[in-house]
């Protein structure tokens, strides 16, 4: 009898955790990350890949389109910029990209601050949400290590994900949590700024901590300033080996973003030296920084708001087209 | 139906020795098996509290 009661309850268990498994599983080919690869997939013989994070996602393709066509160049653009995306999860989406779709013939890579040569040490448990791209089955679990270096114990916690969509999306069923934690706090408090993308004030997290931080960094490249980071030396290499038009484009910033960091002599240092890279390269890079003057036209420190977007995408667009037509 | 609802959850919680009648009943390990996976899903949902949010659209 002692051993029936614990067997039906043990039964009982993985039979549950087996059908949420199988739940989530069907539930995470609804996530984002999974919608950009099939895009990706289903895209009709893109010629122009736009690579990013969150500064791109909003990007107004017609427009962009429009303005090249004006310029003399015809642009069919699939943008796989996703939000809350490291240069490890550009790396898997670019070489799923190139793949899958041969008539891509230019690669546009949106960037800001370091994003193209500080090293990205990612640990299993930093990747959530859109970060969780590596356990779609698409990539080898080669690739996938190679792209973050995981150590043996990180390989085993992918190894788990991959099988287990349970762990894997995790993070997508915490963010519902914390969507209602969230809005609970907020009861009876001073309403905080938001936009579609989580708290304003949040996203001071994602610029430097300090002056003095950001110039450590700008020092750091400029001790070694022969070398992308990893994920985007890959990149820039397999485009450059498939004869892409390689372009970097350094996106706009808030007028307070530029006065804090961009206006500093190690930004302009750390500039030069990425501007002579990516000629020894073969990248052409846009200075955008500067684009859009007013504070208004950004949703925080950093992201555009949807007209300023759709100003950038034409000056974008017009300016893809003089720079090939030189 | 409170009274009924606070001994479940004194019982459960190992305040009390006597279970409710449902839970002693012919359904007792049907139940025993939804409390415990209850107690997995809430623990799956809530045990992300520690993670720093700052996107929260993905």
């Amino acid at each position: 009898m002692t051993k029936r009661r614990l067997l039906l309850p043990v039964i009982s268990v993985v039979t549950l955790l087996a059908v949420a498994n199988a739940l989530m599983g069907l539930w995470s080919h609804r996530l984002p990350y999974y919608r950009m690869l099939e895009k990706i997939r289903t895209a009709h013989d893109p010629n122009l890949l736009i690579v990013g994070n969150s500064l791109l996602t909003g990007l107004d393709e017609p427009a962009l389109v429009r303005a090249a066509n004006e310029g003399g160049e015809s642009f069919n653009p699939i943008n796989v910029a996703t939000v809350a995306s490291q240069p490890p999860e550009h790396k898997l989406l670019f070489n799923y990209a190139y793949k899958r779709q041969p008539s891509i013939r230019t690669l546009v890579v949106g960037i800001y601050d370091f994003q193209l040569t500080t090293l990205v040490k990612s640990r299993m448990t930093d990747l959530m949400g859109n970060r969780m791209i590596a356990v779609d089955h698409r990539f080898g679990f080669d690739e996938v290590v190679s792209s973050y270096g995981f150590g043996a114990g990180d390989q085993v916690e992918l190894g788990v994900a991959r099988t287990l969509p349970m762990v894997a999306n995790r993070g997508n069923v915490w963010k519902y949590v914390e969507l209602v934690r969230r809005s609970m706090a907020a009861m009876g408090m001073p309403r905080v700024a938001t936009n579609n993308m989580g708290r304003v004030d949040d996203f001071k997290a994602i610029e430097s901590a300090s002056p003095e931080t950001f110039d450590a960094e700008a020092n750091a490249f400029l001790e070694q300033p022969d070398h992308f980071n990893p994920s985007y030396d890959s990149i820039f290499s397999t485009a450059a080996r498939a004869k892409m038009n390689i372009v970097v484009v350094i996106m706009p910033m808030s007028p307070y973003h530029r006065a804090i960091f961009y206006s500093r002599p190690s930004w302009k240092g750390y500039i030069a030296a990425l501007d002579q890279l990516a000629d020894r390269r073969g990248i052409r890079v846009i200075d955008a920084s500067g684009w859009l003057p007013a504070e208004g036209n950004f949703k925080d420190h950093l992201h555009m708001n949807s007209e300023a977007l759709h100003e950038f995408s034409l000056r974008l667009g017009s300016e893809l087209s003089h720079t090939f037509s030189r | 139906m409170v009274s009924n609802l606070r001994n479940t959850l004194e019982y459960l919680a190992g305040e009390r020795d006597e279970a409710p009648e449902f839970l002693s009943g012919r359904f007792e390990l049907v139940v025993r098996c939804a409390v415990w996976a209850l107690a997995i899903l809430l623990i799956y949902a809530f045990c992300g509290q520690s993670s720093k949010f700052i996107y929260i659209d993905f």
